[in-house]
């Protein structure tokens, strides 16, 4: 007598294991039966989420960000009062390293873990300290007073984009080798408090404060600024996470607290999964990456700084079937 | 969306566990708020998550009630907070916006 299987059945992959679940993945949609388990399983369509990373030890907001998932920096800020302290995480927990020169909030930051940079911050101050993995040590100041400017790049070639300079919002951009500053080409749209990504010959920044919240994007193409397609969501004070013009997550931001995660393709804004703890004011991972990115402290909407760590994570959800 | 409301401590991430899974966070909806409020969404994943944590369930109400009495506290804190001679913007460059009020969806 034939059975279900014989007339209605369809034949599925074999595997001993489970796919990856890293994403890409060319099985993404695949059913498939895993001998190790002995379950048929499915590899869903990839997705990013949040999920839980190492509590900090110092909970601040206005603090400086910077480095990768697995290996980022948080230094300096404000929980009210200004901290000087800096911690590093490895992925899993925060220890604290040498304290920063300058306790300021609102500081301009790029780099890694080992290599990173802060430029300006509040209240209103010319200085720029440089990270080795170990200690700070104070370099080349800044042209003038900044606060909240956007840092690219790295700390040997850093972008350091508009901000506010003599309390308004600036156009203004200089470069940064590793010992001076050079002025560049300024952006179509004044602001400070935003987000961005890239290098100095290759860049995007979004977000910030025009003297409103904004939603405007610019992308760099080493020689000039074009406007592009704005964030979903306006906002500022977020946090992103990326090192390409061309990917990058933005996420949380001003008001008061958004938990919003958007992507950015070189094109468009694409909002995906939310902050489990919507905040602002944050660090990120600056130079992480739109598939593995990191989002630590900062405030919620009442202004109470935050211990919580976050971990943005790209990858396919792998479904066990019960055919039971 | 329906939702049930817990506290429980955010306890971050061990080499083992963490306090919010990537699974999780595919499966059913979770937002934090102060007090260690979390609102999940009413679901079986959501109901497991409560259970895995030991997190005290509470009634929307009381919930609301932890939260409200946080952010009122720190709305006095600030109010109290002033410098002589300082004006109402650089004490928000100072401290921040004045905190405002969570309603709990």
């Amino acid at each position: 007598m034939a059975t279900y299987k014989v007339t209605k059945g369809t034949p599925v992959a074999f595997r001993d294991g489970a796919y990856p679940t890293s994403y890409p993945s060319p099985h993404e949609g695949e059913l498939f039966y895993n001998g190790s388990s002995g379950a048929f399983q499915f590899l869903g369509v990839g997705a990013g989420a949040w999920s839980s990373g190492g509590n900090i030890n110092t909970a601040r907001k206005g603090l400086s960000g910077f480095g990768t998932q697995t290996a980022a920096i948080a230094a300096t800020g404000n929980a009210p009062s200004t901290v000087t302290s800096c911690e590093q995480y490895n992925g899993s927990t925060w220890t604290e390293v040498a304290d920063v020169n300058t306790g300021k909030f609102y500081r301009g930051n790029c780099g890694l873990q080992t290599a990173g940079l802060l430029v300006g911050g509040a209240p209103a101050v010319t200085d720029t300290e440089e990270w080795n993995g170990a200690s700070w040590t104070e370099t080349a100041n800044y042209p003038g007073t900044v606060t909240f400017p956007i840092l690219l790049g790295v700390q040997t070639a850093a972008f350091c984009i508009a901000g506010t300079i003599s309390d308004s919002y600036a156009t203004e951009t200089n470069i940064y080798n590793g010992s001076a500053f050079t002025e560049s080409t300024a952006i179509n749209t004044a602001r400070g408090e935003g987000v961005g990504a890239g290098t100095t010959s290759a860049g995007v920044i979004a977000g910030g404060n025009t003297n409103s919240v904004s939603a405007l994007t610019e992308l760099w193409n080493g020689s000039s600024w074009t406007e592009v397609g704005d964030l979903n969501t306006a906002r500022n004070l977020l946090a992103g996470s990326g090192s390409s013009s061309s990917a990058m997550i933005a996420f949380g931001g001003d008001a008061p607290a958004r938990a919003i995660t958007e992507s950015w393709n070189g094109t468009s804004w694409t909002e995906l999964g939310d902050l489990s703890t919507g905040r602002r004011e944050l660090g990120g991972s600056s130079n992480g990456t739109n598939l593995a990115g990191l989002a630590f402290s900062g405030c919620i909407a009442n202004g109470t700084v935050q211990t919580s760590t976050e971990e943005w994570d790209f990858a396919h959800p792998l479904k066990t079937i019960d055919v039971s | 969306m329906n939702y049930k409301y817990s506290v429980k401590e955010n306890w971050g991430k061990t080499s083992s566990d963490q306090f919010i899974r990537h699974e999780d966070r595919m499966q059913f909806h979770i937002e934090g708020f102060p007090g260690n409020v979390w609102v999940t969404e009413d679901n079986v994943y959501g109901g497991r998550w409560i259970s895995r944590h030991s997190a005290v369930v509470k009634t929307k109400s009381q919930a609301q009630t932890i939260v409200t009495d946080i952010v009122d506290a720190l709305k006095d804190t600030w109010d109290n907070d002033n410098v002589d001679g300082e004006t109402s913007a650089e004490k928000i460059t100072r401290l921040g916006p004045k905190p405002t009020d969570i309603t709990l969806p």
